[in-house]
């Protein structure tokens, strides 16, 4: 952080925004770094981050251009995600997990009644649940897994590599900068969650029956309903993962060592569930953003429950504004020498 | 310098008006709510005439009674059923109103309703009717359902998949003095419907623990009314029962009456010298609308294993409800009492309590070995097992209980 006494125009002062930024050319080429395993030369990047104008002529910052390039930021900032192989690894590996379950339970036959994780005792009956069966498996530690790596690599991993004061170098903002990132995790935490149940229906009714589903409370409902409440589920699921992404946020611009940040968020992940799981802190409980991650079960009840989706949406909203909110504070003022 | 100081203002912006929102719920609650002016008594006629036959509505049950909370004991939790051995889940699941009735200290009953005491819970009702009636216990993950309709009951647990259908004798049949009073006094809790088929949530709604409460009131309990609350966005009267006795380790009872119907909303049970309720079993949300009929309507999923049963002849029995009476109730067969009002103590004779019962893993834990015998504390109630298998039992401290045992 950047002390009181730190004066202007040193360190931090050279790429505030509204200064000229560098030439083009030291972009493109730490950019190229950037990209890492990403094929292709310098030129198949995507030439909509701000500043790498081609002809090298230095962004000017007046907001409606500089709110014109928001989109083509975040398209840039998602194409880089969506190159990435750790993106595509983390994706198989998520969708591997209802897979698994079905072909598990397609080999050696369902369990007795009651036991195992939820629902995976119906999965014989119903091909739908192996969605569901997955979910309560990958909330509580596979989906914050990836969103702890993607978030705690959002900044430091940037800051990490070098390339941080290049993209502020552009005169994008960083509060803009921060914001692309953190809608960039959200694209994630979407395809996380699609990853799980798109590759859950696929395996589930591809190897077992499907018919009627019946809800937690016993009603049966037809499939298309069922499929209607498991997007549902999946919404609430990605809504959940909202609050970590922010928290993921904040302490990657905590630090220059990427690592450090996304193992940080996944414990943050993991004690905020045991803290959760102790009765002596029940006063804590509704303030913790893994409280109400599977409380997805109220969307399956007859008529659906909706005040959990409604106190998980509130809690989120609040971890975004916070974390955000800090975020911003941190980053702004943060003095950005890599 | 300054533009440092403005950045970071968001986060310190932020929590302010989180606390701010979270602050104005509970000040918007405790403002002034209008009614009319009633005394006691009449907030208390009010109550006994009400005529709520249909609703639909969430209630939050939650207990702090110092027990250490255990995981869900539920009729379907399958590591409780084999703990406990077969003799012990045969009573209060296959045997149905007429083995609870004799003898109800079999361990899972005793089990499943200390589930329902250790931990929070949310519980759907729907009512149309005495004789339509749904309750959902939400459990994590999992929903424990009872519809009843008609002559039919039926209970569904998704945890287990299990589902029992129980046939009620028909109309006809009814018990007339029964059938009487139920139309007189139509109450949340169906008096025919076999205790053992609801596991403790169907009595425990507000309105069945309030009338429950309130039926044994007498010189020994000081009435008086507290402030209007609001209690699922209905204006409600707050009865207040204090005891007079020091005896008793009840301070303090709430039970808020809604202004309009005189219908029960929350029911608070305070524990002397506590701040916090010990007991609060209250309406989250209240429809008074009547619920649709496919509430109602119940086809076991595919794959569930039913077992059915047919009730032969209804029949009354006690139906006391809350800390102080729970065990008087499962005592039934051969109590006696000793003191008065809320300082009562219930004996029940040697031979009372099964052998088994102690020695269950999930008692065990909440049992603690005293002088004589062993003893279950709550910051509600006491419970003392002596060696012979007698039971001593009430809403006083150990000692009064150890004493009335040594009397003996």
């Amino acid at each position: 952080m950047s002390g009181e006494s730190s004066p202007e125009g040193h360190g931090g002062g050279w790429n505030a925004p509204g200064e000229e930024p560098p030439a083009a050319a030291p972009y493109s080429a730490v950019a190229h770094g950037r990209e890492g395993s990403a094929p292709g030369p310098v030129a198949g990047l995507p030439s909509g981050r701000p500043g790498a104008l081609p002809d090298g002529r230095p962004a000017g910052a007046p907001t409606a251009r500089a709110r014109a390039r928001t989109w083509p930021f975040l398209a840039s900032e998602l194409s880089v995600m969506f190159r990435r192989r750790r993106t595509w690894a983390m994706l198989a590996a998520l969708a591997a997990v209802p897979v698994l379950i079905a072909v598990a339970v397609r080999v050696t036959g369902a369990g007795s009644g009651g036991e195992g994780p939820a629902f995976l005792d119906r999965i014989t009956h119903n091909g739908l649940f192996v969605v569901l069966t997955a979910l309560v498996l990958c909330t509580p530690l596979f989906l914050p897994l990836t969103v702890g790596v993607v978030s705690g690599d959002t900044l430091a991993g940037e800051a990490g590599l070098g390339t941080l004061r290049y993209l502020l170098a552009a005169p994008a903002g960083r509060a803009r900068l921060l914001l692309v990132k953190y809608v960039g995790t959200a694209v994630f935490c979407a395809a996380a969650t699609s990853a799980v149940l798109l590759a859950g229906t696929v395996a589930g009714l591809a190897l077992f029956p499907s018919g009627p589903v019946p809800l937690l409370s016993g009603d049966l409902v037809d499939v298309w309903t069922a499929e209607g409440r498991i997007v549902l589920v999946g919404a609430y699921v990605f809504v959940s993962l909202l609050g970590l992404a922010a928290v993921g946020l904040f302490i990657s611009t905590l630090t220059d060592v990427p690592v450090g940040a996304m193992a940080a968020t996944v414990v943050l992940a993991i004690a905020a569930q045991v803290l959760d799981a102790l009765p002596q802190l029940d006063w804590l409980h509704p303030w913790l953003f893994s409280h109400w991650w599977l409380g997805f079960a109220d969307l399956l009840r007859q008529p659906v429950e909706w005040t959990s989706f409604g106190n998980n949406a509130v809690l989120q909203l609040g971890y975004v504004l916070v974390f955000g909110a800090l975020a911003y504070g941190r980053f702004a003022t943060k003095d950005v020498l890599s | 310098m300054t533009r440092q100081w403005i950045r970071w203002m968001p986060a310190a912006a932020m929590p302010a008006v989180i606390a701010a929102a979270v602050l104005a719920g509970p000040l918007q609650a405790s403002s002034t709510v209008d009614l009319p002016h009633r005394t006691p008594q009449q907030v208390l006629a009010l109550m006994a005439g009400n005529t709520v036959h249909q609703l639909s509505g969430t209630v939050q049950e939650s207990a702090r009674l110092g027990l250490p909370q255990l995981p869900d004991l539920g009729p379907g939790s399958p590591g409780q059923r084999a703990s406990l051995g077969p003799g012990a889940s045969s009573g209060a699941t296959a045997g149905g109103t007429s083995a609870a009735a004799r003898n109800p200290l079999k361990a899972a009953t005793i089990t499943r309703l200390l589930g329902f005491l250790t931990g929070p819970h949310t519980v759907r009702v729907y009512l149309d009717g005495a004789g339509r009636q749904r309750v959902q216990v939400l459990d994590k993950l999992a929903e424990r359902d009872l519809i009843h309709n008609g002559t039919t009951v039926w209970t569904y647990n998704s945890a287990t998949n299990k589902a029992t259908e129980t046939t009620l004798p028909g109309p006809g049949m009814r018990n007339p003095r029964l059938h009487n009073a139920k139309m007189h006094n139509p109450k949340l809790h169906n008096p025919k419907l076999p205790r053992a088929l609801a596991p403790g949530a169907f009595e425990q709604t507000p309105s069945a623990l309030a009338a429950e409460l309130v039926k044994g009131l007498d010189p020994t309990t000081q009435l008086s009314l507290g402030p209007n609350t609001k209690v699922a966005k209905r204006g409600a009267y707050e009865l207040q029962l204090i005891p007079r006795t020091t005896k008793t380790l009840i301070g303090k009872v709430t039970i808020a009456v809604d202004a309009a119907t005189g219908l029960p909303l929350r029911v608070t049970v305070t524990a002397r010298g506590q701040d916090s309720a010990a007991v609060d079993i209250g309406f989250s949300t209240l429809d008074l609308a009547a619920p649709p009929a496919s509430t109602f309507m119940f086809t076991p999923p595919p794959g569930t294993s039913v077992t059915r049963r047919t009730v032969p002849a209804p029949k009354l029995h006690p139906h006391a409800v809350g800390p102080r009476a729970h065990a008087r109730t499962h005592a039934a067969p051969k109590v006696d009492t000793s003191g008065t009002g809320w300082a009562a103590i219930t004996e029940a004779p040697a031979g009372t309590v099964p052998s088994d019962l102690t020695a269950a893993p999930a008692v065990a834990r909440l049992l603690q070995p005293v002088p004589g015998g062993h003893a279950l504390s709550t910051a509600l109630f006491t419970v003392l097992i002596t060696p012979g298998g007698a039971l001593y039992a009430g809403a006083v401290p150990l000692a009064a209980l150890e004493q009335a045992a040594a009397a003996r």
